[in-house]
Order: structure tokens, then sequence, then C-alpha cells
């Protein structure tokens, strides 16, 4: 479970909001879609509930633990996505998954297991790996990050548009991934552009704009009584209002 | 051919390359005092003397008949240095920059892309070197007075100095990567020009070592100079040395023109070249490499504790990033080679005995552990390890606060991986020294102790700098190290250190003496600084990207 308490972050000594009081839960057994325009603050959030950069105020909780007193217990539980898939690319894909599944403490067996299953998933020939990601294409960077991530079964997954790069049946995949995932009683927090995305996969999904969150709910009480349900029109006008 | 594009994108590509300002008021006042450090206690300084050896060496020319003679050997020594740094740099700028890819589909013809990084490189690289230019123009200026015209034209001439070596080698480079078909890889080509800056360094090496001081002094007092093999060799190489030297002795303006017309044709080559050649050979290097899926798997799941995987893969990143690997790794080892030229040229003997009654005196001893010293703390202030540990992350240094390992063993995993290197490059060859010169077992342990404690010194030192404001965006690795304020300031800071302590060594007590009182300051300092970076240094890392 993610809590986020007035979450507040502010850049440029106050002079640029990103995140101005946000409160928030994603449930176990939910996906969560965070949406928002570019530069609404979105980006700033999951930094915040990942422990990238620590908040003004406010608190984040992840499966009970806070994460500004045990940061480390938080990050055992979460499996981050970031929205830059070129980290490492010296390293070949094995040398940078082993090197996650190092850091979370993953027994030999099982992370062969999951790459295997990973790569299945992905359509990505486990050959691939031996080589150096410099040689691999973007959605290869894309897929490679996504199994180092979640290569140690986390609890919790926190992604930064994570379908960026990738190809349509590997997109499929990870949907059916994620809903699989948030049915074992899981959560499954993650930002995107694309509302029909957020549409078909979430459970709920948060609207952010210029730092608030403006709102909050599932998408049948969001197209309620708009005309038409247009997903799209109706985004666009509360962003346009806020 | 549009001058205002061409100076648009320059400006573009020197402010991509430049490191963003501090976040916050604290870090920006840490950062202007170490900037102001630097000036006063190291750039002031080598200015200034630099002038005064001008000055002194011309004084002494002039007596000869032939005060040109020094300025022309300081200017070839600095067009050696152009040659030998600005062949990695500039063909990184011409061919490997990550933005390349971006600028390709522009409008843009290939001499103005080629002509904007040229002078983005230009100016770049050449600031400092700037400063040596007006010191050295001073420095002679006063011994060897001149008009006022004559002044603003050497300084002129002087900042135009590398004009000509950069664009031989961007014209070289394009001819070699447009007619050398057989390289495919990024990779090649950077080992290509690797072996030729060994090789410049090695030919420069040989030549001199076969100059005999004594010999030029004779072909100086005789006023033929011109004569000895490594000044003949500059003067072909480096015609532009000569023609400035010669108008700021004589204040004729012929040398001048033909100066200024050299470089004038070396731009003009440049453009040429650019338009006849850049774009083939740019778009070729600039395809994708495709992954063999076909390729064997040779490697697949190996368990580690998370510490030591975190070493390997900073091992992995230090050896296989090719910026890091010459700049950070390899560096450490080329030392050694100088000290040999050095020791040839002296005309020193070697051979065990010879070393072994040397440094029997006191004397001589001292100046030998001061050496060391000095050797130690520059290496580790110039491979950058340290100061350079967080900014070489760039954009990927994310990992560094969502991974659930304590920032305390991340630190501590960077200056072990620091360290290695470092005293690789040190202590073996110190061990095999101290032996071979039949130092004391006492002297032995203090020099080494001496050398692991100040190369620990200088890395946590880096990595705290490097903490406070790390250069996170840049396109290539090579810019993680270039323009890399942290790097300057912990070279700055280092000098100054080195110069206090190896002064100390020749303090009058016996060099063992000294040497263990400063081992233990510096054992001492090593402490204090560790826990200054276990608490601020951590401090400085969670604060980053707030």
């Amino acid at each position: 479970m993610i809590e986020a308490l007035n979450l507040s972050k502010s850049f440029n000594s106050g002079a640029a909001i990103a995140a101005d009081n946000i409160s928030f839960t994603c449930a176990d057994g939910e996906i969560v879609g965070f949406i928002g325009p570019n530069g609404a603050g979105k980006t700033t959030t999951i930094k915040m509930l990942t422990g990238i950069i620590r908040p003004d105020s406010g608190k984040v909780v992840i499966n009970g633990f806070d994460m500004a007193e045990k940061p480390l217990e938080c990050k055992k539980i979460i499996g981050y996505i970031s929205d830059n898939p070129d980290m490492f690319v010296k390293l070949t894909g094995y040398e940078f998954i082993n090197f996650m599944a190092d850091v979370y403490g993953v027994p030999e067996n099982v992370r062969a297991e999951r790459i295997d299953y990973f790569a299945e998933q992905f359509g990505m020939e486990k050959s691939v790996f031996s080589q150096r990601m410099t040689g691999y294409s973007h959605g290869m960077r894309q897929k490679t990050m996504i199994i180092a991530t979640l290569v140690h079964d986390p609890k919790v997954w926190i992604l930064d548009e994570p379908m960026v790069g990738l190809d349509p049946q590997s997109a499929f995949n990870l949907k059916r991934m994620m809903r699989e995932h948030a049915d074992k009683g899981n959560t499954v927090l993650f930002s995107t552009h694309v509302l029909e995305i957020a549409e078909k996969v979430c459970d709920r999904i948060m609207i952010i704009d210029t730092g608030k969150l403006i709102y909050t709910g599932t998408m049948d009480a969001l197209k309620n009584g708009e005309e038409g349900g247009d997903l799209e029109k109706i985004f666009l006008k509360m962003t346009a209002e806020a | 051919m549009r001058p205002l594009i061409i100076r648009r994108l320059a400006s573009v590509i020197m402010r991509s390359n430049s490191m963003e300002e501090a976040g916050n008021k604290k870090r920006k006042a840490w950062i202007m005092g170490f900037t102001a450090f630097v000036l006063l206690f190291v750039v002031i300084p080598v200015t200034v003397m630099t002038g005064f050896f001008t000055f002194i060496l011309t004084k002494g020319l002039m007596q000869t008949g032939h005060p040109e003679f020094g300025i022309k050997l300081m200017y070839g020594l600095i067009s050696i240095f152009t040659v030998v740094f600005g062949i990695n740099v500039i063909f990184n700028e011409l061919y490997f920059e990550d933005d390349i890819s971006y600028l390709l589909p522009l409008p843009l013809k290939p001499e103005e892309l080629v002509l904007s990084r040229f002078l983005a490189v230009f100016v770049g690289e050449n600031m400092m070197q700037f400063a040596v230019v007006i010191a050295v123009v001073t420095g002679f200026g006063i011994a060897h007075p001149m008009n006022v015209l004559q002044w603003i034209i050497s300084l002129a001439a002087g900042f135009l100095l590398p004009v000509i070596p950069m664009a031989v080698i961007a014209i070289a480079g394009m001819l070699l990567m447009t007619f050398t078909r057989f390289i495919k890889k990024k990779e090649t080509v950077r080992r290509i020009s690797y072996a030729i800056i060994i090789l410049i360094l090695a030919a420069g090496a040989m030549m001199l070592v076969s100059i005999d001081i004594s010999e030029i002094v004779v072909f100086i007092i005789e006023g033929t100079a011109s004569n000895v093999l490594f000044v003949k060799i500059l003067d072909i190489i480096f015609p532009q040395t000569g023609l400035i030297a010669d108008f700021m002795a004589s204040g004729s303006v012929w040398p001048i023109l033909v100066f200024a017309a050299i470089c004038l044709l070396s731009l003009v080559l440049l453009s040429v070249c650019a338009r006849l050649f850049y774009m083939e050979s740019v778009t070729r290097l600039n395809e994708t490499t495709h992954v063999q899926k076909n390729a064997a798997s040779s490697q697949s799941v190996v368990f580690r504790s998370a510490g030591m995987s975190l070493f390997i893969k900073e091992m992995r990143i230090l050896v296989r990033t090719p910026a890091f690997m010459t700049n950070c790794v390899a560096a450490n080892f080329v030392w050694p080679v100088f000290v040999l030229i050095f020791a040839k040229i002296m005309r020193a003997d070697l051979g065990r005995a010879a070393l072994s009654a040397y440094f029997a005196e006191q004397s001589h001893k001292t100046a030998a552990l001061a050496v060391i010293l000095a050797i130690t703390m520059v290496t580790a202030a110039m491979n950058c390890l340290g100061s350079d540990s967080f900014s070489r992350e760039g954009k990927g240094f994310d990992y560094i606060k969502f991974i659930p390992v304590s920032y305390k063993l991340q630190w501590n995993v960077k200056t072990a991986a620091a360290m290695i290197w470092t005293l690789a490059g040190t202590v073996p060859f110190f061990t095999i020294f101290v032996i071979y010169a039949g130092f004391e077992v006492i002297t032995a342990v203090i020099t080494m102790v001496l050398v692991i404690s100040s190369a620990f010194f200088v890395t946590e030192l880096g990595m705290l700098l490097d903490s406070l404001n790390p250069k996170l965006f840049w396109l290539d690795a090579l810019s993680a190290l270039r323009e890399n304020y942290n790097t300057v300031f912990c070279m700055g800071i280092t000098i100054v250190v080195c110069g206090l302590l190896a002064g100390g060594l020749f303090l009058p007590v016996p060099a063992p003496v000294t040497a263990g009182i400063e081992a233990l300051l510096l054992c001492v300092a090593d402490v204090v600084l560790y826990l200054v970076s276990m608490r601020a240094g951590v401090h400085n890392l969670m604060q980053i990207g707030e």
C-alpha cells in the first residue's frame, strides 16, 4: 500500500511549486493511474514516493514503513521504473539485471526463473542479455530495465511511463502482468500520458495539474454525468479549469 | 555559410557542456569559496610564476641576441599539449557527442556544424591556456619592451595560437574518418586516436631524451639554436610559434601577417574538408549498431552481495567507458614514463648501486619523499576518480537514491574503487623504488603510509566536493570530466596542500621525522575527512536534485 500524506515540494526557493499538499492512498490489490499534462508534477511526486527526493513537508508510507524513517525497508518493497532507460548502458543485460538482483538480494535460482519468465513475456532472446546495452534499441533497454526492476518481485510497483518504447505485444503483456500483480493483493501505481491505457488498465485514476491533485476516483465516477463519457474531453476540461 | 548560426550553435553547445548552477544558497556559497581559493592560491600564483619565468628567460636570452627563442620554445610546448589533448577532444566533439544525432536532421551546412563545434572546443578547452599566454606575453613584454600595438597583437596572436594545431587535427580526423572504411565502431576510432596520442608522446619523449642541454646552450650562444633537432621539428610542425616570436621580438609586421594568413587558410581548409567529407563520415558513424540475436549466451546469473555487486559495477563502468578508462584509470600509469624521460634527459645513472649511493644523502632522500608525495597527490587529483565519482553517474544518478543500499555503503564502494586504481598506479612503483634506492625500513614504511594516506585524502576530498554539486547533465562521458569545476577545485586544493606538505619536509629536521609527523597528520586528516563525508557528504547526496 502506498500512502502519500500532504506531500509538498517546491524548487528554486519556493518559486516553482511542483507538488502542493498532495494526499492519496493506493490500496493493496489496486492499479492506480497517475495522469496529468507535462510539468504537472507527476515525476516529482513519483520521485518523492520512491525516496529520490524528499518532500518539503508531508510523508510517504509504503506498506506501513515511513520513507523518512525507514528508507531502506521502503525501498526493498518498491520496484521503480524511471522514465529514463539509458542507465549503465556499458553493462551487458545480464550484468545489469544481476547487479539489480544483488542489490535486492535475490537468490540465483529465483532470479534465473524470473529472467526466463520476463524474457518470454517480452519476446526477448536471452542471448541478447550477453551483449552490452549500448547496442540495444530504446525498447530493448526499456524491457531490460523492467526485468531488472521486477526481478526481486516487489510488492509495490511504481512505474514512470512504463509503456514508452514497448511494442504492442510487450505493452499488452506488461498490462496483463500489472493486473495479475494487483490481483495477488499487491499495489501498482503508474504514470502515463496515454488516456486509453489508463482507461483500460486502472481501477482508479489520479489527475494532477500544476502540482495539485484535481481528481481521485474511479473511471466510471469520472465519466458519470459527462456527455458521451469521453475521457479525453473530460481530462482537457478538468486541466483547463485547474 | 552563416556566421550568426555558427556563433549561436557554438554557444548552445558550450552551454550544454557547462555545469548546472548549484541549487541552494549554501552550496553556491561553498562553490564561490572554492573558486576564490583556486584563483587566489593556484591560478594567480601559477600565472605570476610563468610570467616571471618568461621574464628571466627572455632577459637571459637577450644577451645572446635571441630574445625570441624562449617564447618560441614555450609556445611550441603549449602547441604540443594542444595536439596531445586536442585529438581526443576534437574527435569526440566532431563524431561522438550524443547531440550530433539531433543536429544532423537540421538544415545546417556541414561547414556550419563543424565550425560551430570547433569554436565551442576552442573556447571551452583553451580558457586556462589563455591565462598562461597572457602571463607569457606580459613576462616577455616587460623584459623586452614592446609598443602598444605590439602588446595588443601579441595577446591576440597568443589567443589564436591553438587555431592551427586544432584545425590540423580536425582536418586529419575528417580524412581518417572518411577514408578508413574498415572502421565501423566508435570504439575502434577511439583506440586509433589514443594510439596517435601515444605515438606523439613517444616521439616527443624520444626527442626530449635526445636533447643535450649543454648542446642547446652552445647553440643558443652561437645563435644557431634552430639546428637542434627538437627545435627543427617544432619549426616544421608549428611554424606559427616562430612567426609570433619573431613579431614580438622584432616588431616587424610580416611574420604576424603570415601567421594571420595561415590561421585563415587553416579555417578555410577546415570548411572545405567539412563540406567534402564531414557528412559522409559522421552519418556512417551514427548508423545504428544492431544486436546479434543469435549470439552465444556466455553469461547468466551470478549471486554476489550488494556491496560487491556495486563495486564490480563501478569497476566495469570505469574500464568500459573509454573516457573514464583513459582519464581515470590509464592516467594513473603514465607518470613513470615522464620520470624515466626526465632521468634520461638529466643523464642520471639508474643502476642500483648509484641510486643507493645518491639517496644515502639526507637532502636527496628528502627531495625523493617530496616528489613521491607530489606524484601521489597530483595523480589522485588528476585521475578525477574522487572528484568525478558522482558526476559520472550522469542521468542515471537517481539509482543511488532508490536502491535499498545505504548511502554510506555506496560512498565506501566508490572510495574503494577510486583508491584501488590510484594505488595501483603508485604503490608498486614506489615499493620498487624504496627497495632499489636502499631506504631504511622505517623510512620505507613511512613513505608507503604517506602515499596511501595522501591518496585517500585527495580521493575523499574530491568525493566530498563532487557531492556538493555534481555535473549530472552531460551528453558524452568525456563531458562529465571536462568543465567539471569539482575536478578543478580538487586539483587546486591538492596543489596547495601538497605544496605545504612537500615544503614541510625540507624543515631543518631529519626527513624521516618530518615525514613521520606528516604521515601522522595526514592519517588524522583522513579520519576527520572520512567522518565529515559520512555526515555532510551523505547529507549532500540526499539533497541532490531537490
